[in-house]
């Protein structure tokens, strides 16, 4: 059985199999080579030539609408692409500029908004951050604090943000403010405001992950003058449109590529170091491809349903615990492969390129960390789906 | 997470809620068990008539031309209603004699008479028996098919249930089914025999592991209902016992199983309708579908406390009943131990 992300279970009609090789080939020709199989995290600096070829060959935002520079692309064409530039190990242009303020702009954003700040995003030029999480709020986000006062035409913004991936290299920030303090509930009295970050008044420090690199930072604002045409989609309207946001992004962050990678790379490391003879190991091995089985045929489905604008609400958090629990077991089965060589600060090389090992095990805590907890998840599952009552 | 059905479909879903609500339940089940028949006659007369034991059939030859995901919607409903009747074993070899030039048995199986496959003893497969096998279903089936050779050759055959070389004595499982060993020596009609043996007994093996499997997602999905209706009546400390957090965030993890094992399995009967299925697929199927009912069994039967201890309470017949569906044609255990020798791609 082969296990490869392009045909277990697929789905491809003789037009998704054309488009396959073309992207394939693209991705072969074009991606620089020194992007493919770093096993670490590239800073977006870096990345950005290879946004540019995306780019320039009209790939860069497949699920956007054509009129924005979009490909328009069908849900099925947006998991190709991506399927195929992860496939030839090269990295995906960061989500939070195409994937997640993009389609907020594209849906909630003034004429002057979409001009101003979806090219740049579309381009790759301009590096995103998101601002949500703060201190004191995380998953009970609703409680943040980071306040904006509107002085004449200006918000003053003053507070703290943490917790932002490449908040160090954004240009800019889509930021949850609290702009009504007495509101009930308290999501009432958010708003999204676009902050230039290279405002007076903001102080950046990077903050070092598990991983070791600064894969996140935190902000510090003091008296920030944000001009008052960089509130997106109305006052106290934020917490509506962050939540558009949620759907279809879903499809590249709980792709089930992560477990398929590691349960292969697993396999090749216990056949050099042994433990492919110990039954032990192959019986974690089976169980994770079993499930693994199970979360691409969830996958495709869910793909299928979200195509058909019919999945149900489960989705989403279903991904995200499945998808994520799997990844997360995966990579712990690729340090039990590799024996006494697997806390090593060393690649272990295989032919299919070298592994980090613990670099991969550290980046999947953020699965069922990042963008809603695991229980956050389970929270929505429980009371929003089998309807179980609140304490 | 419901499949992306077509109207038929869907419409033969509720059909088959309607007639298994009717006809099932666990506390029919456990009327069954007491009564000591391991099929429920009155819900395989009902079945028969509404026309589902052909559902692999071609149309010319009698049946209903449908599919494996047609199947499976009828046999979720059956494992939903714990209904105890041969129709995975029935479908399976109606479709498998259908295929063979003189169709052997096919107006009988289709009439309803009970013919049932005997397997190896621990397994799915049909050639480790060496002689000894075991069936679902002996307390009533007919007829057997039971694997042999003849002059060397292997060969299938139908054995009916007085040939004088059929040796067998009755086996109840817990939940009042039966799984009973077997042994051959006699000249019963040979159904296929030689080469073709092989692929017909793989062949039928994984419909049958596939069609256990269908059940048992139908039997825990009411498993799932039984405990979150449990779980929202229920009062303890002047809460309902749904609103603890810790036992809601556990009968999620079992949602969330649930949820990616229906589609497995709808993947599957897909793949299987487009010939593009592995057998590796169906070994995972089973495997899975009988840890997940371990799974979601065990959680089940632990909110509801003590009364899920007794008896009296359907969630017990549920659990019971899952323990024979998890073993019959293949357990966790066998069906990974196949599937990690399938996958294994040694050089």
């Amino acid at each position: 059985m082969s296990w490869d992300i392009a045909s277990l279970f697929s789905d491809d009609t003789e037009a998704d199999r054309a488009f396959r090789a073309e992207v394939r080939d693209f991705v072969r020709d074009n991606c620089p080579p020194e992007l493919k199989r770093h096993g670490f995290r590239i800073d977006p600096p870096a990345l950005k030539p290879w946004h540019r070829r995306l780019y320039e060959r009209g790939w860069a935002a497949p699920h956007w609408p054509k009129e924005y520079g979009g490909m328009g692309a069908t849900l099925t064409q947006q998991i190709i692409l991506f399927e195929e530039i992860v496939r030839a190990g090269a990295p995906t242009p960061y989500p939070h500029g195409l994937n997640f303020i993009g389609p907020i702009i594209i849906k909630a954003g003034t004429e002057e908004q979409k001009a101003r700040f979806l090219p740049s995003i579309l381009s790759g030029e301009a590096t995103w951050c998101q601002g949500y999480s703060e201190a004191g709020a995380g998953s009970d986000l609703a409680s943040l604090n980071t306040r904006a006062v509107l002085d004449g035409d200006h918000f003053v913004v003053n507070g703290h943000k943490m917790w932002t991936t490449n908040g160090h290299y954004a240009d800019w920030m889509f930021a949850l403010v609290r702009t009504d303090p007495e509101a009930k509930p308290r999501h009432a009295g958010i708003s999204m405001l676009l902050i230039d970050m290279r405002t007076p008044g903001i102080t950046v420090k990077p903050i070092q992950t598990l991983k070791g690199d600064a894969e996140f930072a935190e902000e510090f604002f003091d008296n920030v003058r944000v001009p008052q045409e960089n509130l997106l989609g109305g006052i106290n309207q934020g917490w509506r449109i962050a939540g558009m946001v949620l759907g279809g992004e879903r499809f590249t962050t709980g792709h089930p590529r992560y477990a398929l990678v590691y349960l292969n790379q697993a396999r090749q490391i216990a056949k050099e170091t042994g433990a492919w003879d110990n039954p032990t190991f192959r019986a974690r091995l089976t169980e994770l491809e079993i499930d693994l089985l199970a979360f691409l045929a969830y996958y495709r489905q869910a793909a299928k349903l979200h195509g058909a604008n019919a999945a149900p609400l489960s989705m989403a958090p279903v991904i995200k615990i499945a998808g994520g629990g799997l990844a997360q077991r995966s990579s712990e089965l690729l340090m039990l492969a590799a024996g006494g060589r697997g806390p090593s600060v060393e690649d272990f090389p295989l032919q299919s390129g070298p592994v980090n090992i613990g670099s991969e095990l550290f980046e999947m805590r953020r699965l069922s960390i990042g963008s809603g907890t695991l229980e956050i998840n389970r929270n929505i599952i429980a009371k929003r789906v089998l309807g179980l009552p609140d304490e | 997470m419901d499949e992306l059905l077509s109207e038929d479909q869907k419409l033969l879903r509720e059909s088959a809620a309607r007639l298994c609500a009717d006809v099932g339940g666990a506390k029919r089940a456990r009327e069954l068990r007491d009564s000591g028949a391991d099929i429920d006659t009155e819900a395989w007369e009902a079945i028969r008539e509404a026309g589902w034991l052909g559902v692999l059939v071609p149309e010319a030859k009698g049946g209903a031309g449908l599919g494996a995901v047609e199947l499976y919607l009828l046999l979720e409903q059956v494992g939903r209603h714990a209904v105890m009747v041969p129709l995975i074993e029935t479908t399976a070899l109606a479709w498998l004699v259908s295929q063979s030039k003189d169709e052997m048995g096919l107006s009988a199986l289709l009439a309803g008479r009970v013919m049932v496959p005997a397997l190896a003893m621990d397994g799915w497969d049909f050639r480790a028996g060496k002689g000894a096998a075991r069936a679902a279903f002996a307390a009533s089936a007919e007829e057997f098919l039971m694997f042999t050779h003849v002059a060397g050759e292997p060969a299938l055959r139908l054995v009916p249930r007085d040939d004088p070389g059929l040796q067998f004595s009755v086996t109840r499982n817990v939940d009042g089914s039966s799984a009973t060993r077997l042994a051959y020596a006699g000249g019963a009609p040979v159904l296929v025999r030689g080469k073709e043996v092989d692929a017909v007994a793989a062949r039928l093996g994984d419909l049958l592991a596939l069609g256990t499997a269908i059940e048992l997602l139908g039997l825990c999905e009411s498993a799932l209902a039984m405990t979150l209706e449990h779980l929202k009546t229920r009062k303890q400390f002047g809460h309902p016992l749904g609103s603890f957090q810790a036992l809601q965030h556990r009968v999620v993890d079992g949602f969330v199983d649930l949820e990616t094992n229906r589609a497995l399995i709808h993947r599957v009967c897909v793949a299987w309708d487009t010939g593009t299925y592995e057998p590796a697929m169906i070994a995972a199927v089973k495997s899975r579908s009988a840890r997940i009912v371990a799974d979601i069994m065990r959680t089940s039967l632990q909110f509801h406390g003590a009364i899920g201890y007794t008896d009296e309470h359907d969630i017990g017949i549920l659990w019971k009943h899952s323990l024979a569906l998890s073993a019959r044609y293949g357990n966790e255990l066998t069906q990974s131990d196949r599937f990690a020798r399938l996958t294994a791609d040694e050089e």
